[in-house]
């Protein structure tokens, strides 16, 4: 029980970090980027290349995932989602999806479906044994890593000019150009960084989860449930329900059995999205 | 007058082609244009004229298929009556379902449709009493009209036809009642509807049940004509998602919308699994997936909608 | 051309394809204080939305100082130097006092908030506290604070008196008053109109997107259009 609990929380940490990138592109522009998988499913791939072609340690590339996933949001934005800003929402809800199925597909068949697995790593093979329970030196790592990225995504939106100005959009996107803020480039931003927090999960989660073109899916769906729970645009909110789904997966997992542990999270979602639409922390 | 002639010449050269075509594998493109054609339509109606976004549909395909099929085996139950039964418990469960879940708004009711899909493909995988992972065989004797199952594919042709018929003319029909006036204002503006008076979650209802039925009774039509069903022929994600891309690369909102689309995507599709062989499978998806981004950044209202504008600019 | 002049000229201006505004020229000279007037509907939100860049017109001209404005998006009018308290506050209520003078500031190097404070007191104790549970009074302050923070040449004003208390109007209007000695250029729109002519020093009235009238603020005060219509007299 504790150590599917303990199990539950490192991972949980690490979906929060997928969450708190889905839930800023959602709170400054209310699209949903049922892309957000794929993008971790690249990331992973490139520190599986990163490592295989190049001899990188995954945590040591992983400011490079950031950068390049930071890029790629970018790029999705000016080239995909500017055009459906003003769409209907069949339009919106289609360009992210339809980019998904692109990405999961392409990567299918460029990569095949295998499962890779990277080799051994900075922390691979380090087991710690915390009062009766076992923790992985990869998980162990990449929960570390996840709370410093939510961390420093917090600190940016609270401290900072460009955080500042990114949740004024978010409140009110056109109060906030009356301050000069240009909406535009703003949404650019949310996109970018975004990516670049999925990008440093796929890079952690390399370490010691397989690799292969699916990956992404169950993971999104895990995120799209944290932020449902947390609220939809509330950073604070994807950290507690990502951290939340973590546990109850893990318990699901352990308790029920593997297979239908996926029905709970779906059932999570289902519940929280009827009995309370805005979440714990969301706005209305 | 002249979309009368159009309509008609199509739906005779529809009606003529496995008279005149007689190989196997053009009759059964044929049969999948017309099977993907009244997914379509189905959705259009949900989709289309509602608005409402579902990315979950093939549940109700799945409902319908292995509703006649378990009550073929285990009651005797005609396909016939299967079909209808089918029907039956796919709008008692749009009903269901419904009712929560149009209380969601746009984004959230998609992934809410996602994630009931997603749930019914666990849970009938682990069912055994529906087959589990393995699923259902259909006899492959007894062929006649009373099975429902035919040598050949002339009778599953007209049979699809007839369905199909009966889509496209329920489509007409309710776009033109009230229910198609009230559903456009729901699409236009939900909440500016209600406070006009529009009863949507009643007419929101209507239109998930009805889109449901139709998909259900097309689930039955593949369980006979196939004779094998399993989760991942008639519940998977991309199921659904071909049933939308269907009716939006063609135009949704459209009546001739879903079967342009199907009339495109289905040799489209095919052509891609021919060319390259055995990894044609995700390249379908590839090229499904470029296709739904295209529409969405470009033309939204899909080849009729372009259609029109090109129509436009040339006069 | 004196810098801070406005001239708004045949402007045109509406939402998806009815126009709120049929046409409308006016002027706001430097240092002037200029009401615009009307009933609800009446098309004054419209324009200031246009001249702030929130909305784009369908034809006319915006000038600031010669420069022609109009069709140019929100966020770049405010570096021309336009400031829009916009009608409703819009504050980000989430965030907090300081902060939403800090998003004022964006555009400017310069974030100090000492000559906005030194206007309302108020406004530095409740520095920490969240726009939303501010009150009325105190929300329109921030609102006013938040337009100043950029500095701007021109300052515009959208109902500043809507939902506020008399006592508290009086001051406000009493604070637009010290701040355009100090050289700002203020447009304010209103429906108050007492309030709005004891402050200007010239008024336009705006009836269903036309200047139907214009002249000094005692001379709108005594003619009969303006008494019947807005003074009940």
């Amino acid at each position: 029980m504790a150590q599917a609990l303990v199990s539950g929380l490192l991972q949980g940490l690490v979906f929060a970090l997928i969450a708190a990138g889905l839930t800023l592109i959602f709170g400054v522009m209310e699209i949903v980027n049922f892309a957000h998988g794929e993008f971790l499913m690249l990331s992973m791939y490139l520190s599986y290349f990163f490592q295989a072609a190049l001899g990188w340690d995954p945590l040591a590339a992983l400011p490079l995932n950031a950068a390049l996933l930071f890029a790629l949001g970018l790029l999705v934005y000016y080239a995909l989602i500017r055009r459906v800003l003003r769409a209907p929402m069949l339009a919106q809800i289609f360009a992210t999806f339809g980019l998904s199925v692109f990405l999961q597909s392409a990567a299918q068949f460029l990569w095949k479906p295998d499962f890779r697995t990277l080799g051994a790593t900075l922390v691979s093979g380090r087991r710690l044994a915390l009062g009766g329970v076992f923790v992985s030196g990869p998980q162990l790592a990449a929960a570390a890593g996840a709370v410093l990225t939510t961390l420093a995504l917090w600190w940016m939106l609270a401290r900072t000019e460009i955080g500042r100005a990114l949740l004024a959009t978010a409140e009110d996107r056109g109060a906030a150009a009356l301050m000069g803020i240009d909406p535009d480039r703003m949404f650019a931003l949310a996109w970018g960084i975004g990516a670049a927090c999925v990008g440093v999960a796929g890079a952690l989660l390399s370490t010691f989860y397989y690799v292969f073109p699916q990956v992404g899916s169950q993971f999104a769906l895990i995120a799209f449930v944290a932020v449902a729970l947390g609220g939809f645009g509330s950073v604070v909110g994807a950290f507690v329900g990502g951290i939340a789904i973590g546990v109850v997966e893990s318990l699901a997992g352990v308790f029920v059995a593997p297979a239908v542990k996926n029905l709970f999270v779906f059932g999570i979602y289902l519940a929280v999205v009827l009995v309370r639409p805005r979440g714990l922390f969301g706005k209305q | 007058m002249k979309a009368a002639l159009v309509t008609g010449a199509g739906a005779a050269a529809v009606l003529a082609y496995p008279l005149l075509v007689r190989g196997p594998y053009p009759q059964h493109l044929m049969i999948l244009v017309l099977l993907n054609a009244l997914l379509g339509t189905a959705w259009n109606i949900l989709g289309g004229f509602a608005g409402q976004i579902s990315l979950g549909q093939a549940i109700f395909f799945g409902a319908g298929a292995y509703t006649s099929t378990l009550l073929a085996q285990h009651a005797a139950l005609s396909p016939w009556l299967g079909m209808l039964a089918g029907a039956g418990v796919a709008a008692v469960l749009a009903l269901a379902v419904g009712y929560p879940f149009f209380r969601l708004s746009g984004h959230y009711f998609a992934i809410a449709t996602i994630a009931l899909g997603e749930i019914a493909a666990i849970v009938v995988t682990n069912w055994d009493f529906a087959g589990g992972a393995v699923g259902l065989f259909l006899p492959v004797e007894g062929t006649g009209l009373a099975a429902m199952k035919f040598e050949g594919k002339l009778g599953y042709h007209y049979l699809l036809c007839g369905l199909l018929a009966l889509a496209v003319a329920l489509s007409v029909w309710l776009r033109g009642a009230r229910a198609g006036y009230y559903w456009r204002a729901i699409r236009e503006d939900e909440p500016a509807a209600r406070s006009a008076g529009v009863p949507a979650t009643r007419y929101k209802q209507l239109a998930f049940a009805v889109a449901s039925a139709l998909t259900a009774m097309a689930g039955t039509f593949y369980a006979q004509y196939v004779l094998f069903i399993d989760p991942p022929s008639v519940l998977p994600l991309s199921l659904s998602i071909q049933i939308c891309l269907v009716t939006v690369l063609g135009g949704a909102g459209t009546i001739v919308g879903p079967l342009l689309g199907a009339a495109v995507l289905v040799p489209l599709s095919a052509a891609t699994s021919v060319l390259l062989g055995g990894s044609g499978r995700s390249l379908d998806l590839v090229v499904y997936g470029a296709l739904i981004m295209l529409i969405a950044a470009f033309e939204p209202s899909g080849l009729i909608g372009f259609a029109r504008r090109l129509r436009a600019r040339v006069q | 051309m004196a810098r801070e002049s406005l001239r708004v000229v045949d402007l045109v201006a509406g939402y998806g394809g009815l126009p709120a505004l049929h046409g409308v020229s006016l002027e706001v000279r430097q240092g002037e204080i200029v009401a615009l007037v009307g009933a609800n509907g009446a098309g004054k939100s419209t324009l200031l939305r246009a001249i702030a860049g929130l909305l784009a017109p369908t034809s006319g001209a915006i000038e600031l100082g010669g420069a022609r404005l109009e069709g140019r998006p929100a966020h770049l009018v405010v570096r021309a130097g336009i400031a829009l308290v916009p009608e409703g506050r819009r504050l980000f209520g989430r965030l907090s006092v300081e902060e939403n003078l800090l998003l004022g500031a964006y555009t400017q190097s310069d974030k100090s908030m000492d000559e906005v404070f030194a206007l309302f007191p108020v406004l530095r104790e409740r520095r920490a506290q969240r726009a939303a549970t501010l009150s009325g009074g105190e929300q329109q302050m921030l609102a006013i604070g938040r337009g100043l923070m950029s500095q701007p040449r021109l300052l515009l004003l959208d109902e500043p008196s809507l939902g506020i208390a008399p006592k508290l109007v009086a001051r406000i209007y009493q604070t637009l008053a010290a701040i355009n000695q100090r050289g700002l250029t203020i447009l304010l729109v209103e429906q108050n109109v007492r309030a709005a002519l004891a402050c200007a020093s010239r008024a336009y009235v705006l009836q269903t997107g036309r200047i139907v009238q214009q002249g000094t603020a005692p001379d709108l005060l005594g003619s009969e259009l303006v008494r019947k219509a807005f003074l009940g007299i």
